[in-house]
């Protein structure tokens, strides 16, 4: 064993031409270390990565608590870290060089083809999903003047199935929208959320390639199908669709940051715009009479010029008087498709169930609601449950 | 504070090294290495505190206890009796301590499962630094002075290259170069080349390597595919020697960068042909110390084969418990301990017979099948491993979850595995010293600079409106 000793092989050879070539090595080293802490010294602090679109950390305090408990080392060490001179080089290099390696998964999402990414689902928990349709269906048992539908949107996974980096499998989501569909109670509507996607996407992106969102296209297409089963008179003529960026990077480029594709996002407005509304965000923002906010094409996330972001709730109230009522209980997918609704109802409720304060009883308290309209992606039913809760 | 991180390598070793290397006292070697000790032994401290500010004090207290029982024997030379009663003293303290905070919760589990008793949080490296104690207080007994000092002493025991993951050191090896140490041109080359090896080898190969175990282990083990459950414990069995050997070599090479000479603490251990040489190739300092401190305390194999047997068992079965507070690591130990008086008393003159490559083959499944039962906290789980590697549960061969990790890690492994069987060290080197060094420092620096991107990317954290 001892032939394998000393791999390093330098150790043997003592003469003053080695001492400079030692010199060479032990001088990039130090200078590597030095270049790296000086620059962090003297480059002033980020105070917001916007690849990853947070506020990064800033020197902590420092206290005899928050030492004796370490609390000051770990955020010491957080700040360091997020204020690394060559902080987003390094982190795109190292992107570079596992796609190299063919890893093709990066901080949960799937790095596909055609500039596909797709977020990894987590495993659903079978109990919690239970919980999820006995609420829905008690829901409906409840409230038998309101006509219930449920609309479950399959994911990117499904659509762009072929896009997926080789070898991936994934529960088929048109069985598990089926299966779910299945134990709806016969008082609610399932409206075939997969065929229109699946038929639109020969013609249209249905999917952002770099956010795990559905275009407004894919949006659209199963609003047809909504507008059928609510017995809405619509037809894609009725509508005009105008593209207000072309250089979103989603969620899912923040965590692939090698990623180079960035996507288009399209609003879709009605034509005739005889129907006035405002929206009412109930204290979390000002009233508007606005579906699309601008000025979110400022920032990293352009889906957010849908309403703005989420709130819990928000009113829509028409111009249209003694029309239906439609209550929406829902997710972020819903965000652009709420505009198509609006010229036929009177009223709008949108409840997110994640962000509710209240219980869906206070919401129903003194309004006759029509229609509900339960909208979610299969990603986000399986794993969220504050629609239980709420419910 | 660990190795591989921007903390360490930006803000702690260069202030270090710089505090360090400023010569106070030009001229007077004595001074200046008291000096360097005294820089030494605070910025250990400080190394310490920055991850146990409170265990930190336990340390001190310790080192303070075991300076006196080394000066309090040291008194009582002549009298080995009382030297005797010292000795057992020290190490009831220490084993107490060891066994206290370590120990004391799975003791308490193993009386009642449903016992109030909570343990105390395991101090860091205490493992570690309690058997360089234990070194210590033994080879004073046995005979070196002890130390006059505190300071060079706890110098000893705290040295931040080696305190919180080893190697162990033995006082005996190290007492002379606490008062002189060189520190070469070619020391500090060395040192760099042994340190960037190790980082490479914890952030480029170990963490890659390991992620996808982690995705294995996230999977019900009873639904594992042949191929998984065998891609799984490969990942595994390099994850824990790139990560283990890498921080041993980053600790040799800051040990060289400050003077030292750390013995090697890994010597390709999956190159080894049997078991018996596969012990002498991994955490060497750790089997150095149970050959040294117990089973030759014990009679070694000076003794009758029962007893031999015995004392094999022991030592293998300490050296499980050593690793972790847990029934598999004990099993894991015996299991070596089995294996080793096997190959000794029953296979050694058959061994020589085999040909090379199946020894080779056959020790690595051995000690794959033994990481299955390091790995897994659980029997059932760690028998359900096995069954499923050997298809005995009756799972496909391969399944999508096999075909989707062997696409991702396949070329990783391969170039991990050339690595971990020293195929990189068999490359032709140029004869050339100048053109060699040049070389090395190119590809050391690469490996260096690659290994800063990595180290960053962990902290990569966006913020996602998934949720939203």
């Amino acid at each position: 064993m001892n032939k394998e000793k000393n791999n390093s092989g330098n150790n043997k050879i003592k003469s003053s031409r080695g001492r400079v070539t030692f010199f060479v090595l032990i001088l990039s080293f130090f200078l590597i270390v030095g270049t790296v802490s000086f620059t962090g010294i003297i480059t002033p602090d980020r105070d917001f990565s916007e690849n990853e679109n947070r506020v990064l950390a800033s020197m902590p305090a420092l206290t005899l608590q928050s030492l004796a408990d370490g609390s000051f080392m770990k955020k010491a060490e957080t700040y360091l870290a997020d204020q690394f001179p060559f902080r987003d080089t390094a982190i795109r290099f190292k992107s570079l060089v596992d796609r190299a390696l063919g890893k093709t998964e990066e901080n949960g999402a799937y790095v596909g083809k055609n500039g596909f990414l797709f977020d990894k689902p987590s495993a659903p928990d079978k109990t919690k999903i239970t919980d999820v349709i006995l609420s829905v269906n008690r829901f409906a048992e409840r409230n038998t003047d309101i006509d219930v539908s449920f609309a479950l949107v399959p994911n990117s996974t499904f659509i762009y199935a072929d896009n997926l980096p080789d070898y991936v499998s994934l529960p088929d989501q048109k069985a598990q929208i089926k299966a779910f569909y299945g134990k709806l109670s016969d008082e609610i509507t399932p409206v075939n959320t997969v065929k229109p996607l699946l038929h639109a996407s020969s013609e249209h992106q249905v999917f952002y390639k770099t956010d795990h969102h559905w275009t407004t296209r894919g949006a659209f297409s199963v609003f047809s199908e909504i507008a059928r089963v609510l017995e809405i008179d619509a037809t894609e003529a009725d509508f005009e669709f105008f593209t207000v960026s072309d250089s979103f990077k989603g969620t899912l480029s923040s965590k692939v940051t090698s990623s180079p594709s960035a996507d288009s996002v399209e609003i879709c407005i009605p034509k005739d715009n005889s129907v006035r509304f405002y929206i009412d965000f109930y204290g979390e923002k000002e009233k508007s009479s606005t579906f699309f906010y601008k000025d979110k094409l400022e920032t990293k996330n352009h889906y957010e010029v849908f309403l703005g972001g989420n709130y819990g709730k928000l009113t829509v109230t028409t111009s249209l008087e003694g029309g239906r009522k439609l209550l929406i209980i829902k997710d972020s997918f819903a965000n652009c498709l709420i505009p198509l609704l609006t010229p036929y109802f009177s009223k709008i409720t949108v409840l997110d169930p994640r962000y509710m304060t209240e219980g869906i009883s206070e919401v129903l308290e003194g309004d006759n609601y029509t229609d509900a309209l339960f909208l979610y992606n299969v990603n986000t039913l399986l794993q969220d449950t504050s629609i239980r809760d709420v419910l | 504070m660990v190795f591989s991180s921007a903390t360490f390598l930006f803000a702690f070793l260069p202030v270090t090294l710089i505090l360090y290397f400023f010569r106070l006292f030009p001229g007077n070697e004595k001074k200046e290495i008291s000096k360097k000790n005294i820089i030494l032994l605070l910025s250990s401290l400080l190394f310490y505190a920055w991850g146990e500010p409170v265990y930190v004090l336990l340390m001190m207290l310790s080192i303070l206890f075991n300076y006196l029982i080394g000066r309090d024997m040291e008194m009582h030379r002549e009298n080995k009796a009382k030297m005797r009663l010292i000795l057992i003293a020290g190490l009831a303290f220490n084993i107490f301590a060891l066994g206290f905070f370590k120990y004391s919760g799975f003791i308490a589990d193993i009386f009642s499962s449903e016992s109030d008793f909570t343990a105390p949080s395991l101090p860091v490296g205490i493992s570690f630094y309690t058997f360089q104690i234990i070194s210590y207080i033994v080879d004073v007994y046995r005979g070196t002075p002890a130390q006059k000092k505190i300071v060079p002493f706890a110098c000893y025991i705290t040295m931040f290259p080696q305190l919180i993951a080893g190697p162990i050191v033995q006082y005996g090896d190290i007492e002379k170069q606490l008062y002189s140490r060189k520190i070469t041109s070619q020391k500090m080359a060395a040192g760099i080349i042994f340190f960037i090896r190790g980082l490479g080898k914890k952030v480029l190969f170990a963490n890659t390597i390991g992620a996808f175990y982690t995705e294995v282990s996230a999977l019900e083990v009873s639904s594992l595919s042949v191929a998984t459950a065998w891609l799984g414990i490969i990942c595994y069995t390099l994850q824990i020697y790139f990560d283990f050997s890498g921080y041993s070599d980053m600790a040799v090479g800051l040990g060289k960068m400050l003077g030292f000479d750390f013995y090697m603490n890994f010597n390709f251990p999956y190159k080894a042909k049997s078991v018996t040489e596969f012990w002498r190739r991994w955490h060497i300092s750790l089997g150095n110390w149970f050959r040294d401190y117990v089973y030759i305390p014990l009679g070694g194999n000076r003794v009758s084969i029962p007893r031999n047997i015995f004392n094999i068992l022991t030592v293998w079965t300490l050296t499980g418990l050593w690793h972790g507070a847990a029934w598999n690591f004990i099993a894991w130990g015996a299991l070596y301990g089995l294996l080793l008086i096997i190959e000794k008393f029953l296979l050694k003159k058959i061994l020589d017979k085999i040909p090379s490559f199946i020894r080779h083959a056959g020790t690595m499944l051995v000690v794959m099948i033994g990481w299955v039962f390091f790995s897994h906290e659980s029997f059932t789980d760690a028998f359900t491993y096995i069954k499923a590697m050997f298809g005995l549960l009756g799972n496909p061969l391969t399944d999508s979850v096999s075909a989707y990790l062997l696409s991702g890690a396949w070329l990783s492994a391969v170039i991990m595995s050339l690595s971990a069987f020293g195929f990189f060290e068999k490359l032709p080197r140029p004869k050339n010293f100048r053109i060699n060094t040049a070389v090395m420092t190119v590809a050391y620096m690469l490996i260096f600079i690659l290994s800063i991107a990595y180290l960053i990317s962990e902290t990569y954290n966006p913020f996602l409106y998934f949720r939203f």
